[in-house]
């Protein structure tokens, strides 16, 4: 994974929020966050709420004010942009929402939401475009009749790919899909799950699969980064995640998930309460829940860590952002020294 | 063999839309027993949800028709009491939380305020021992500092915080039955572990039964004792849960265990 | 079922509203009527005699200048309605512009500047400004209805203001602007349509607003100049009451309480059958 490779190469990228109404303090919600996906990769970014994660996606593509570092795409720091520089790039990057009734406009049908990008990139000809539009349908598994209906009359997991194929629609190379499955039924998110799969293949777009759930993650990304009020403690890929995962917030998190199995150990509990951003704790940004705190976590912010690989040599710093396995945590950081 | 605390018998609930009526609930069975969470699972629109409120009766008799051979609760039919006799039974001897914590509570009173107010209706205490035995439910509830949750409004709290006030509040009177309908849907991982970890053990400790209506499988495998699977208003299975999950009967309970995905390896 | 469709549906189940849509399309047809010339014409002649009683000749009677008071009556429905669609057209307008300009631009110097002079035009008495505007302007000929729409936008100002703030953070915009699409492209396509609910009822108050108001601006002599309305009519009928003759009174009082009476009743429903939180079941 090197960084020329990159489709996306995010570099301690912080967002932050204006002071607002009774609190003082601005809310940082990202603070520091690095990570690359490759053309056609799938990179699961996962938190809690809180972590920030959603900031992250949206400030991608400056819909969330990023305050310092950059956001390489194509060539250009798309952080750095202003308005009119960055909107002809939008075309290569596209959004798909968590709540599809909201994300779609109500008083307008399907086909001119379809059309909205189609007219305002100038996608083909004009006479083309409500084709294009059939066919994305198509694409996603929909009947093209659908388009003359209103987001209201359809259901969750028929609206959720009417959002996919606007978001196809304009030829992304990249789609951020901020918790995109959360509000549909298991049997549904398997079958998007498939989907999104089939458009990788198929159309070799890349996604940033934003969200909480686990086990959809597991299923889809090639990469997963793990993320704790405004940081990523770890990041590797997904196998090694599931199978080695190195940070404490890690491991909680996959022994608080419930497993369908009336046999397994019930759920062990994170004490404590998540933390809030607008006050977050001194050091490590986790050390008032972690079972395993060190002393020195209370007052000092653990620096990025590659973890050699199974079978590999340790990591030098320069191979460090591209590295193979990341972790934020002094465990790791005093075993290296 | 004690006698099921809730004894639920071909219940029925139908919309009263004027030109679709849609029947929601057909003719479902279950039983309750003394100490047990039994699970409701089935995907959305299954009916679970309606089955509750029709237990608790909170169906608006202008667009709900419900039709039941029995709803028992201890022996009295909750279908035949009068609305009055209903109110006083919720709250008391059945309680309900629910999915969205926000809007299930009352955004203007505190919860302390909104504890107590269960406490004084059903209970006749004062405000001072109400105030008191509030405190002592949000200790119990695993509330480090209880005072300064008695004080604050449901907008300061995190999700999971408001959805163990609303355990707190369902459980101040110490309900035979609580019927829990999604509550930790809108949570995340770790909380949903804090929450179904406090909900099941307070169960416990009170000797309060719980209905737990959900459509997570896992939560189903390692919270509950019994479950009833529905889809499309009827019940399809209805077993102990160790043996849902290694001998499921139906079809339709086959088809949703194999569409879970797990986390981790078996 | 398109949202349109849907509205008209509701309407038509809600019987008062249906007789208040009955009503108002009744007055509205006779308003047509006099505007082409077919009815009411008669409305200046001094015909009769002196306070006539209603008979063949004159069907509600005269008035002190011997003009027929059905004559009359009828000629006001055009007026009313004249006052009340350019009132509430134009206030309705206004305030929806300003208020969506207020509401997106929120906590900027734009939205500022808007509140300031809502907060200006609404602290001035209501009648005692329109009738101030109304004076100032006298003699111009839409001096009576500029008066009413500079302080009746206020309140569909602020009310869109609230609307499009909320709208403004639902995720479909957030999807317009990850597009690219330029802000006021995505107020006026996205926003403002779904405000129409806020629109078509507030635009339905200003009507029996502007009706009312102009009554009392007769009294004062700063309304209608030129033509008649019922609020002429119970102005001079305040004389005529004291002779004995009730009349004038009479006849301009009920038209003017029905016509609003089934406003009234068409905005009720229409508020119900707009709302868009009521899911089609």
């Amino acid at each position: 994974m090197q960084h020329e490779q990159s489709l996306l190469s995010v570099r301690d990228l912080v967002v932050r929020y204006p002071a607002r109404g009774n609190s003082r303090v601005p809310l940082t919600a990202v603070r520091g966050v690095s990570l690359d996906i490759k053309a056609g990769g799938i990179y699961g970014l996962v938190g809690e709420s809180g972590s920030g994660k959603s900031s992250l996606a949206h400030a991608i593509i400056q819909l969330a004010p990023p305050a310092s570092g950059q956001v390489m795409f194509k060539g250009q720091n798309l952080a750095a942009l202003n308005k009119s520089q960055i909107n002809p790039l939008r075309r290569h990057i596209q959004l798909v929402f968590q709540d599809s009734l909201a994300s779609l406009s109500p008083r307008r049908s399907i086909l001119q939401t379809l059309l909205e990008p189609l007219d305002h990139f100038r996608i083909g000809a004009a006479a083309s475009r409500a084709d294009r539009a059939a066919g994305a349908l198509e694409t996603v598994g929909l009947d093209p009749e659908l388009r003359h209906r209103y987001p209201r009359e359809l259901s969750g997991g028929q609206r959720q790919r009417v959002a996919l194929a606007r978001a196809l629609v304009a030829g992304p190379e990249l789609i951020i899909a901020d918790e995109p499955l959360s509000s549909l039924d298991v049997p549904v998110q398997a079958r998007m799950v498939e989907l999104i799969l089939e458009l990788r293949e198929k159309l070799g777009i890349a996604f940033l699969f934003v969200s909480h759930d686990l086990s959809l993650v597991r299923r889809l990304a090639d990469t997963v980064g793990v993320m704790y009020l405004g940081k990523i403690v770890e990041c590797t890929d997904t196998a090694t995640l599931f199978a080695r995962p190195a940070h404490p917030y890690t491991r909680s998190l996959l022994a608080a998930v419930p497993v369908a199995d009336p046999g397994h150990p019930k759920p062990a509990v994170l004490e404590g309460e998540p933390p809030s951003p607008l006050t977050p704790p001194s050091g490590c940004v986790f050390h008032m829940r972690c079972p395993e705190k060190l002393e020195m976590c209370r007052s000092v912010e653990p620096g990025e860590v590659a973890i050699p690989a199974h079978n590999g040599s340790p990591v030098n710093n320069q191979e460090l952002k591209t590295a193979g396995h990341r972790v934020r945590c002094h465990l790791w950081n005093t075993t290296n020294t | 063999m004690k006698p099921p605390v809730l004894s639920v018998r071909k219940l029925s609930v139908t919309h009263r839309h004027p030109d679709r009526p849609s029947t929601v609930v057909d003719s479902v069975s279950f039983d309750l027993n003394q100490s047990e969470v039994l699970a409701v699972v089935g995907e959305s629109g299954c009916g679970k949800t309606k089955t509750a409120e029709a237990v608790m009766r909170l169906l608006p008799r202008d667009d709900w028709n419900v039709q039941a051979e029995s709803i028992e609760l201890d022996g009295i039919n909750l279908a035949a009491l009068t609305a009055a006799a209903m109110q006083k039974v919720r709250g008391s001897k059945i309680s309900m939380i629910f999915q969205e914590p926000l809007t299930a509570l009352d955004p203007v009173f505190t919860a302390g305020n909104q504890i107590c107010s269960v406490l004084c209706r059903h209970q006749g205490m004062t405000t001072k021992a109400a105030r008191a035995s509030s405190m002592a439910m949000l200790e119990r509830v695993g509330f480090a500092e209880p005072d300064h949750i008695m004080q604050s409004y449901p907008h300061q709290l995190s999700g999971g915080m408001r959805q163990r006030v609303m355990i707190a509040m369902a459980m101040a009177c110490q309900p035979r039955v609580l019927i829990a309908d999604e509550p930790t849907t809108a949570l995340d991982v770790t909380t949903q572990a804090q929450v179904l970890g406090q909900l099941t053990r307070l169960g416990e400790e009170c000797g309060t039964s719980i209905l737990l209506i959900t459509h997570d499988l896992g939560v189903v495998a390692q919270y509950c004792d019994r479950a009833v699977v529905m889809r499309d208003g009827r019940t399809v299975e209805d077993a102990p849960v160790p043996k849902l999950f290694s001998e499921p009967q139906h079809e339709y309970t086959r088809r949703l265990l194999n569409s879970t995905i797990g986390v981790r390896s078996a | 079922m398109d949202p349109a469709n849907r509205t008209w549906q509701r309407l038509r189940k809600d019987k008062a509203g249906f007789m208040g849509l009955v009503i108002v399309l009744a007055f509205f047809l006779i308003a047509l009527g006099v505007w082409s010339g077919m009815l009411g014409q008669g409305w200046s002649e001094a015909g009769g005699g002196r306070w006539e009683a209603p008979g063949k000749a004159h069907w509600f009677g005269t008035n002190l200048l011997g003009q027929d008071i059905f004559q009359r009556a009828v000629y006001s429905v055009r007026t009313a309605f004249e006052i009340g669609f350019v009132v509430s057209v134009l206030s309705t307008l206004l305030g929806a512009v300003l208020g969506a300009l207020a509401g997106w631009y929120n906590n900027t110097w734009a939205d500022s500047t808007i509140l300031w002079i809502k907060g200006v035009l609404d602290s001035i008495p209501f009648y005692l400004f329109v009738a101030a505007v109304a004076f100032a302007l006298q003699g111009r000929p839409w001096a009576m209805h500029l008066a009413m729409i500079a302080t009746f936008w206020t309140t569909t100002g602020r009310l869109v203001r609230a609307e499009v703030m909320k709208i403004k953070s639902r995720e479909f915009i957030l999807s317009a602007r990850a597009i690219g699409l330029p802000d006021l492209l995505i107020l006026f396509r996205h926003v403002l349509p779904n405000t129409l609910h806020i629109l078509f009822i507030q635009s339905s108050i200003a009507f029996v607003a502007a009706i009312k108001t102009e009554v009392i601006l007769s009294f004062l002599g700063l309304g209608v100049q030129d033509g008649v309305s019922w609020g002429l009519m119970l102005a001079e009928s305040t004389q005529e009451v004291l002779a004995g003759h009730f009349n004038n009174f009479l006849a301009a009082s009920l038209m003017l309480f029905v016509l609003l009476l089934g406003f009234n009743l068409l905005s009720d429903a229409l508020q119900e059958a707009f709302d868009p939180q009521q899911a089609a079941l």
